[in-house]
């Protein structure tokens, strides 16, 4: 129950980050795909009236492609990598305040300043919590994102 | 008339596209500002003087966007001022505590262009887009 109600949360909170302000059209994909093509990770931390994390991944080249879009620098090879860096905080800020609000939280949740990851969190480390991923294909690339807290009953 | 924004947001790549989208709104401006977070805006504030459309985000560091507000009030620059609160929290409980510190709009990102142009003409009360 609470992973169908947080998963949908989760790929619809991506769906309309990637759409609203990347302009990129995004549908979600069934099953876990394996990223080909070297990945840049982002995760903020929350805590307050829930406890958790969102992380999310993607390939360079999608993030160069939607950080263009959203700093109107058409052409991706000339996006300033520092705000690539910075897209993909953001990228995972709005993901996981659109999960949270989208499940209905009732309570004031305040998230951590998002940073940069070099891996996905190993499952035997997320064990503790309820969690759930979803992958949308953006055409670029999968983008995967990712959903755990406590309080999730 | 004008308006003087700031727009407040520890982000630069969401301050470009906000200034962005304020630029195409159809809102008439005559200068807008950036800062990264609640201390800089209030030093912008002393410098520059009068803003009329305060645009912040809520987590920032050094001083948040409720700090931020709190000291809009303290400070006498609200209500003068109209201050439209920009972040990834859209909670019911976020929302209702940032209205009763002094904003008076709210716009949960993220959001489309015409969005941000609706919720800043519903905070002014209208008369600002050409």
């Amino acid at each position: 129950m609470w992973s169908e109600l947080a998963g949908g949360a989760l790929s619809d909170a991506a769906r309309d980050v990637l759409e609203k302000m990347c302009f990129v059209a995004a549908g979600e994909i069934p099953g876990p795909a394996a990223q080909q093509l070297p990945s840049i990770l982002a995760q903020v931390e929350f805590r307050g009236h829930w406890t958790g994390r969102c992380m999310v991944e993607m390939p360079e080249i999608c993030a160069r492609l939607i950080t263009g879009n959203f700093t109107g620098v058409l052409n991706p090879n000339k996006v300033d990598p520092m705000d690539m860096i910075d897209l993909m905080c953001e990228f995972v800020n709005m993901v996981c305040g659109g999960t949270i609000s989208r499940m209905q939280c009732t309570g004031i949740v305040t998230l951590a300043p998002p940073h940069l990851i070099w891996e996905w969190p190993h499952p035997l480390e997320r064990s503790q919590r309820p969690s759930v991923e979803r992958w949308l294909d953006t055409g670029e690339g999968v983008v995967r994102v990712g959903f755990e807290t406590e309080f999730a009953s | 008339m004008a308006l003087r924004v700031l727009i407040v947001d520890d982000s630069p790549v969401m301050r470009g596209f906000v200034r962005r989208v304020l630029g195409i709104s159809g809102l008439s401006t005559e200068i807008v500002l950036e800062a990264s977070d609640g201390e800089e805006a209030l030093d912008m504030l002393e410098s520059n003087g009068r803003m009329d459309l305060i645009l912040t985000d809520v987590n920032m560091p050094n001083m948040n966007g409720e700090e931020f507000v709190e000291q809009l009030v303290a400070r006498g620059i609200l209500p003068a001022a109209t201050v439209v609160v920009v972040s990834t929290d859209s909670t019911p409980a976020r929302i209702e505590h940032l209205r009763n510190l002094g904003a008076r709009g709210y716009l949960p990102k993220p959001f489309v262009p015409e969005a941000l142009r609706a919720e800043v003409e519903i905070a002014m009360g209208g008369g600002h887009v050409e």
